[in-house]
């Protein structure tokens, strides 16, 4: 079953009406189980497809309930280790040997994400009693909860609990109403427009290799390089809106996973705001205890300064290469592993020799923040050039246009992300300007039901216009 | 939230569509106008005639998706550059009988089927070529017959019977003294009838249509999911299938009999929009059998004496149908009616019609099938 579709609508809206006449307790948590698994069988074409998934899943659920009690190192290591082995052999990373993996078919749909999930419980049982006591329904509706199955966002069981079990949120006419505007907006982006901006990149795909003049070939490689962060931009956050939605209908509060990230003016910044649900696991689960264990060993003050962007380094290597088994996610990984890095080092210089109090300041100035949101975006679209793409598809771009038209290219991105992304918060603010009862105008429930009836418009129309199927959505192959 | 939002949030919406569907209705009427009926084809006339034009007029016609097109008619009300005069000693003549479709309906002179397959023989037989198309709108059942007797009067070295799946629908009807296709349900009243009337006239919804039928994937399932309209292509036949084939198998009967055994007739197949796409993208069939009906015209074709031609054996793989046919309206358009001329010559040839084998080459396609 894809997501967003409307067969999934569908099956959400039965699921959410049976979940909300039946009595708070355990007979919620049944209904969301059966939904579950109704909807993981969905992807299974027999019984057989789901054994490794189940495999996991056990193995998961005995690591909790049997080995965490256990309080010793080796314990934690073993349980730690032996659940990210397992998931890199389901998964088939291409360091394992290939004769080891199973030469059958079988689900792996949002695999990764049920494995955040599974790791952060096993981890945390380590340390949190209540946790060895998890009872299989809440560990089997908390991993396998189906509004965030095939793409996240991952979120921590604590915060599942509270919204679930411990004070399930309301669910009235303004809620219903603010879950319709998520939806319609969640699939504006995904049905309109990365649909469209797809199509763009297919056509600008074709122009920057076969068109005749070498500026034409050049603006097409700016054009096809800034394209893709939009597309995935609107693929991505477009499915989360609509999780998001959904699980509200469960009374579920997801995690945000989007924050405006093309507004940041740095890229540690931009991973602030962007998959924000996977960035805050990698810091709290790979990032923190790194740096923590860095601190501990690194005696050399000097050294213990960089000790960040080492850990950040690891961590958002780790972010690139989760993506993908290939030498181009490995790459993508080390792309944002060195951007985040490059950028902790010169916040730590300039603060040392600005000092802290200067150096927010100047942060704070337009034409910073101007400047640096374009050369954030440019590295991000730059990064992304080997997540879209591989290496001989950008050999062959990188022939077409040479060496100086790499570099122009990168100029015209930085110059045309700089103007383009400050009208964008121009236009922002000034919407934003006019206001009713306190209030900006545009978020009046009035005028956002305006804005919604037009994104309606908008889909019907693009997917009439369209001659094909929107993309699925990507990070669903993760 | 406020009792009273129950109402504006609605009224909102309605104001906002109405708002943005208005202009853009007035756009889309400005810029694809619709004139759907030839004025020039008069109706109503008792049985057993046949729907005719009027002789030397000319209208224009035009669906949203295609261009502005002139339909003019010769002395004889025939939709034909070439006079309709007795046919001149050492010459070729090719009589075309049909509905809608033979007449090249919203499709220009040039580009219908008939002056494509003028072009052809001409370029292929050393004789001059004319060719008189007596289709018209709504020409099946009773009214063919007439038509035959037409054609038959004109002395032609073959006629040509054009049919397609609409054919047989409409031929069980013309048997019924139903009104003409341009007069129906202008009798209904009360106004949920007229705002239906008037939102199957928007424009808006017909491009939105357009845009989304267009594309095979969208069109095809839709057309497989409208009932009995399909099942022309489902095993076994439907009985009301069964029943036009009865029909047609009627009309060839009375077709031959109007024009006598000395005169050649070909049923040249075409093929419905959805046919067409099934029958280019072979994975859209599933389940279905697009090639079954023509197997049956053809059957029945022979037992009378008749030859066969199809249009389905020249589609091209992959070929969208919205290529060859107006994808709302159905006809088909230029590109389709040069194939529907290619299986016709390539038909007559099939058919070793004397006249045509003794003055013309056959065409490669003709020859490659021709037995040794």
């Amino acid at each position: 079953m894809s997501v967003p579709s409307f067969e999934f609508f569908l099956f959400a809206l039965v699921a959410a009406g049976i979940y909300n006449i039946v009595p708070v307790g355990a007979a919620r948590r049944l209904v969301l189980l059966v939904a579950n698994f109704a909807f993981l069988a969905t992807f299974a074409a027999t019984g057989y497809d789901l054994i490794p998934y189940a495999a996991f899943l056990t193995i998961g659920y005995l690591f909790i309930r049997g080995c965490a009690p256990i309080q010793t190192a080796w314990a934690f290591w073993f349980t730690v280790g032996a659940t990210i082995l397992l998931f890199c052999w389901l998964k088939k990373y291409t360091f394992l040997p290939e004769e080891s993996f199973l030469h059958m078919v079988y689900v792996q749909v949002g695999l990764s994400y049920v494995f955040f999930r599974v790791l952060h419980l096993v981890v945390d049982a380590h340390s949190d009693e209540r946790l060895q006591k998890l009872s299989l329904i809440s560990y089997l509706n908390f991993t396998l909860n189906f509004t965030a199955l095939v793409s996240g966002p991952i979120q921590r069981y604590e915060d599942y609990v509270d919204t679930t079990e411990t004070r399930p949120r309301p669910l009235d006419m303004a809620v219903l109403g603010e879950v319709l505007e998520r939806l319609v907006i969640g699939c504006f982006k995904v049905w309109a427009a990365a649909a469209i901006v797809a199509e763009l990149q297919h056509a600008l795909e074709f122009q920057v290799v076969e068109a005749p003049g070498l500026f034409t070939r050049i603006f097409c490689a700016a054009g096809l390089a800034a394209l893709f962060p939009i597309f995935l931009f609107y693929n991505f956050s477009g499915y989360t809106d609509v999780v998001i939605a959904i699980a509200r209908l469960f009374r579920i509060e997801l995690p945000e996973n989007f924050n405006k990230p093309f507004t940041a003016a740095s890229f540690i910044d931009y991973w602030n705001r962007w998959h924000m649900s996977l960035s805050n696991w990698l810091k709290t689960y790979v990032y923190t205890p790194l740096f923590a264990s860095i601190m501990r060993n690194v005696k050399n003050p000097k050294l213990l300064a960089y000790a960040s962007a080492v850990s950040l380094f690891a961590t958002f290597f780790l972010i690139g290469a989760w993506h993908g088994r290939t030498s181009e996610f490995f790459f993508f990984g080390f792309l944002n592993g060195l951007g985040v890095a490059v950028n902790q080092i010169y916040r730590t210089i300039l603060q040392e020799k600005m000092g802290r109090k200067p150096f927010a300041a100047l942060s704070a100035r337009p034409l910073y923040l101007f400047v640096g949101r374009g050369l954030t975006f440019t590295w991000v679209a730059f990064t992304l050039l080997w997540f879209w793409s591989d290496w001989a598809q950008l050999a062959e771009i990188a022939r077409g246009i040479g060496f100086g038209g790499v570099v122009a290219a990168a100029l015209i991105l930085i110059l045309a992300s700089c103007v383009a992304l400050q009208v964008l918060i121009s236009v922002d603010g000034l919407l934003r300007g006019p206001k009713l009862d306190g209030r900006p105008l545009v978020l009046s429930r009035y005028a956002r039901t305006v804005f919604v009836t037009l994104l309606v418009m908008g889909v019907v129309t693009v997917q009439s216009v369209m001659t094909s199927p929107a993309p699925d959505i990507v990070y669903k192959d993760f | 939230m406020e009792r009273r939002d129950y109402f504006i949030l609605p009224l909102i919406v309605i104001a906002t569509v109405l708002v943005v569907a208005v202009p853009v209705e007035a756009a889309l009427r400005i810029f694809f106008p619709y004139s759907e009926a030839d004025r020039c084809v008069v109706y109503g006339d008792p049985r057993p005639s046949a729907f005719h034009a009027t002789a030397n007029c000319a209208s224009r016609i035009k669906v949203p998706e295609g261009p502005w097109v002139d339909m003019t008619y010769n002395e004889c009300g025939y939709r034909s550059t070439d006079p309709c005069t007795p046919k001149k000693p050492g010459s070729l003549r090719l009589a075309i009988i049909g509905s809608s479709l033979a007449a090249g309906y919203l499709v220009p002179y040039e580009t219908s089927v008939s002056a494509r397959a003028r072009e052809s023989l001409t370029a292929l037989c050393r004789l001059p070529v004319d060719v008189q198309n007596l289709g018209a709108e709504g020409n099946m059942g009773v009214r063919l017959t007439a038509s035959a007797e037409a054609a038959a009067a004109l002395d032609p070295d073959a006629i040509v019977l054009v049919v397609s799946p609409t054919d047989l629908v409409l031929d069980n009807s013309m048997d019924h003294a139903t009104p003409a296709p341009g007069a129906i349900a202008k009798h209904q009243t009360g106004w949920i009838q007229e705002l239906k009337v008037q939102l199957s006239r928007s424009r808006l919804l017909y491009m939105e249509s357009y845009l989304l039928l267009r594309n095979d994937d969208n069109y095809v399932p839709i057309y497989r999911r409208s009932g009995h309209k399909a099942d022309f292509m489902r095993l076994p036949l439907s009985q009301d299938w069964q029943e036009r084939l009865a029909h047609l198998d009627r009309d060839i009967a009375r077709v031959k009999a109007a024009i006598g055994p000395d005169i050649p007739l070909i049923i040249l197949f075409s093929p419905e929009r959805s046919q067409a796409a099934m029958l280019a993208t072979p994975h859209l069939a599933k389940g279905m059998a697009p090639a079954h009906l023509q197997s049956e015209i053809a059957r029945r074709a022979q037992a009378h004496g008749a030859h066969f031609a199809d249009m389905s054996t020249q589609i091209v793989p992959g070929t969208p149908s919205s290529s060859i046919y107006y994808a709302m309206n159905g006809h088909l358009n230029g590109e389709g009616h040069a194939l529907l001329a290619e299986a016709l010559v390539n038909g007559l040839f099939d058919a070793r019609i004397p006249a045509f084998e003794a003055a013309c080459a056959a065409p490669p396609a003709a020859l490659a099938q021709k037995p040794e």
